[in-house]
């Protein structure tokens, strides 16, 4: 094994050091909580995903973790732990020392993520330059080069000097990606990187980051609607619902034995996963409802098979068993939330190979 | 690229067929004449009719038209009805005057509107965004004639710090030249310039509240300043560029009257001065010469969008 971050013992739980840590974190309008109260770590070195469906807050989620928040929206409360540091209160000024630096973000639309009317070389020089500012022309070319190679542009000094309409769907996510490595952040966030492109450059996107990941040993916070986009590509996963986390915990603990209702309908909706227990709900009828319309009670109440009077009422607490490697699997449920659950092999604490080798 | 520009040049044409074939109608279906103008109201009708005569004006309005539109397609635009002096010598005459008027208005409002939309944007809806906001609504909805009396008014007559109409040539002394050209300048400008404003101030907006390559700079960690001015900015000269396209036409009518406020000896006094007698050979020639102007100018503007804008130049070049 080369890269120690990414070897997952078979015996003692590996300490992983926590790169970011959000706490009970609200983000919202002067009308609605988009995120309420959501707490997850993200390890050094790890893929973490973030699920859920259209509307769940993902995103609102993601760019609170960048301070790029929509105009109008909001931190309401909570931390968000950058290195140990509560980010969640910066002024514009020292957010612009966390970004690049700590954390660098990746977006969906790659045509719309670059500036159309700059080279593509200039828009990576400059997030070259605001990092390191005294490397000067030649320098900043030659890291540009680098970066291009990195993320395997073949051609690279022909594309410097084009434009992004000039470069395939692909491309651009690469350029974007580049934009994001300038930096050397610790952290990259991936908001739907592979949304706006075909299924075979959606592969060839995300294997890229594996591989940048391998090499760099960056963390990723990878946010997609596709659970099994993160059965292969992340360590952990956060499934969220209606601004809340509905479940969290190793990506093979969760999709193996998922706990939370409206986790089972996710994955039961995808034809090839087994799941444990398979009939519960082959579809998910209904939509979300809106952060602004949230009842007092379980956000999944009215579309849950298993809701009883009590969900409507108020919020169930968290509940943890035991994962593989020292995870906890979390989540919120009166109905199949009981303390002192057995882990998903039947044994609290116990481990298996990792899902992601 | 080439096909474009011919494709222009043609619509250039029929445009000027087309303003040139109205214009010498509703000149002609003025009430009174150029004759009964020139021989004063104690003229008899024999004499006013042998004038008429004697300028070829007895014959019906199309034949004339299509004479002088033969006479304006080898270069000859006819002679004034009034002074006898041939209208292209007339015009050149009066071109410097209309043509450092509109060049200064123009270049004021252009870069006037960069500067106060970056300043604007530098606080959106602070007080200062809001004060320039308003101020050029205000411009906007004030006629220029009434803001050139009004100038002429408190800085001309009040204060004495300008002289309030008449006119030097550049060449004879470039220093009173431009204390002459300073008020008739900001009346001109001050339309276009709360135009461009309100328009580049909307454009950056937008792109700052809704632009995902703005939302990338940031995550690079690029301040709001250099994105303002680096990116947002260069941006939204295309959509300006279009606009003053469209505006030259605004920016041409618009000295007419200033030139009329101000006493300014240009192409605009003297087109209506030449309605005033229905000389109609200059009103024609001043009419060509401003319709061609704004074909050319809005040609060159899709050029230069072609040549400064990379997605329409590489569409370009690849059609
Ligand atoms: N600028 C905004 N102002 C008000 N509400 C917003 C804003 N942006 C997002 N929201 C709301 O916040 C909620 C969460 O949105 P978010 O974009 O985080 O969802 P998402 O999980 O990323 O979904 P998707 O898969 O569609 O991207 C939604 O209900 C959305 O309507
Ligand atoms: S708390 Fe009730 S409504 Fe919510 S998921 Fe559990 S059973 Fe369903
Ligand atoms: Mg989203």
């Amino acid at each position: 094994m080369i890269a120690e971050t990414h070897t997952q013992s078979t015996t003692a739980a590996p300490a992983v050091e926590t790169v970011v840590e959000v706490r009970n974190l609200v983000v919202g309008t002067a009308t609605a909580r988009l995120v309420d109260g959501v707490s997850f770590t993200v390890p050094s070195g790890r893929t973490v995903a973030l699920v859920g469906e259209s509307g769940a807050g993902k995103s609102v989620s993601a760019r609170a973790l960048m301070g790029l928040l929509p105009a109008g929206v909001e931190v309401l409360g909570g931390e968000i732990l950058v290195n140990g540091r509560d980010v969640s209160r910066f002024n514009p000024r020292q957010w612009r020392s966390v970004r690049g630096r700590e954390l660098s973000m990746v977006f969906q639309n790659p045509l719309r993520s670059l500036n159309p009317t700059m080279r593509v070389g200039a828009q990576i020089a400059e997030a070259v330059r605001l990092y390191d500012p005294k490397l000067g022309r030649a320098g900043e070319r030659a890291r540009v080069l680098e970066l291009l190679e990195q993320v395997r542009i073949p051609d690279p000094e022909r594309r410097l000097f084009e434009y992004p309409h000039q470069l395939s769907g692909g491309m651009r996510q690469r350029v974007v990606i580049a934009i994001a490595l300038a930096s050397n952040p610790r952290v990259l966030i991936a908001d739907e990187p592979t949304t706006a492109l075909d299924v075979t450059t959606q592969a060839q996107i995300l294997d890229l980051l594996d591989t940048l990941q391998a090499e760099n040993g960056m963390s990723i916070v990878l946010v997609t609607h596709d659970i099994r986009v993160a059965e292969e590509r992340a360590h952990e996963v956060i499934v969220m619902y209606s601004g809340r986390i509905a479940e969290t915990g190793r990506i093979g603990d969760v999709v193996r034995s998922p706990m939370m209702p409206y986790t089972r309908a996710l994955i039961a909706a995808v034809p090839s996963f087994d799941v444990t227990p398979r009939s519960l709900l082959p579809t998910i009828p209904g939509r979300p409802p809106h952060p602004s319309q949230r009842s007092a009670g379980c956000a999944f109440a009215p579309r849950c098979p298993l809701a009883e009077a009590r969900c409507d009422l108020a919020i169930p607490d968290v509940t943890s068993r035991p994962g593989n490697n020292g995870t906890r699997q979390q989540w919120r449920c009166f109905v199949t939330g009981k303390t002192d659950q057995p882990g998903p092999t039947g044994q609290a604490g116990a481990s298996e190979e990792g899902e992601k080798a | 690229m080439r096909r474009m520009i011919l494709a222009r040049l043609a619509s250039g044409v029929l445009v000027l067929f087309g303003v040139t074939l109205l214009v010498y109608f509703l000149v002609n279906a003025l009430p009174g004449s150029v004759a009964a103008v020139m021989l004063g109201d104690q003229a008899t009708e024999e004499a006013v009719s042998e004038l008429s005569a004697q300028l070829g004006l007895d014959r019906p309005v199309i034949v004339r038209y299509f004479e002088w539109m033969g006479g304006a397609l080898t270069g000859d635009l006819g002679k004034s009805f009034t002074s006898g002096q041939p209208v292209s010598e007339a015009i050149l005459q009066r071109i410097p005057a209309t043509a450092q008027l509109t060049f200064m208005a123009l270049v004021v409002a252009i870069f006037g509107s960069v500067l106060l939309s970056v300043v604007s944007l530098s606080k959106p809806r602070g007080v200062i965004d809001r004060t320039i906001s308003t101020s050029m609504f205000v411009l906007l909805a004030t006629p220029n004639f009434l803001l050139g009396l009004l100038l002429v008014l408190a800085v001309a007559v009040s204060w004495s710090l300008l002289p309030s109409s008449g006119w030097t040539s550049f060449a004879d002394d470039p220093i009173d030249n431009l204390r002459r050209a300073i008020l008739p300048t900001l009346a001109l400008a001050a339309g276009p310039l709360a135009m461009y404003t309100r328009l580049l101030r909307g454009d950056m907006m937008e792109q700052m509240l809704r632009s995902d390559y703005v939302v990338t700079a940031r995550a690079k960690g690029v301040s709001e300043r250099t994105i303002r001015l680096r990116h947002v900015l260069r941006n939204s000269l295309f959509p300006l560029l279009t606009n003053i396209g469209l505006t030259v036409g605004i920016l041409v009518g618009g000295s007419v009257v200033i030139e009329n406020v101000f006493g300014i000896p240009g192409l605009g006094r003297y087109l209506v001065q030449s309605i005033g007698s229905r000389d109609a050979p200059v009103v024609l020639g001043v009419v060509v010469i401003i319709a061609t102007t704004v074909v050319i100018v809005n040609l060159l503007i899709d050029i230069l969008y072609g040549v400064l804008d990379p997605r329409v130049r590489h569409e370009r070049s690849n059609s």
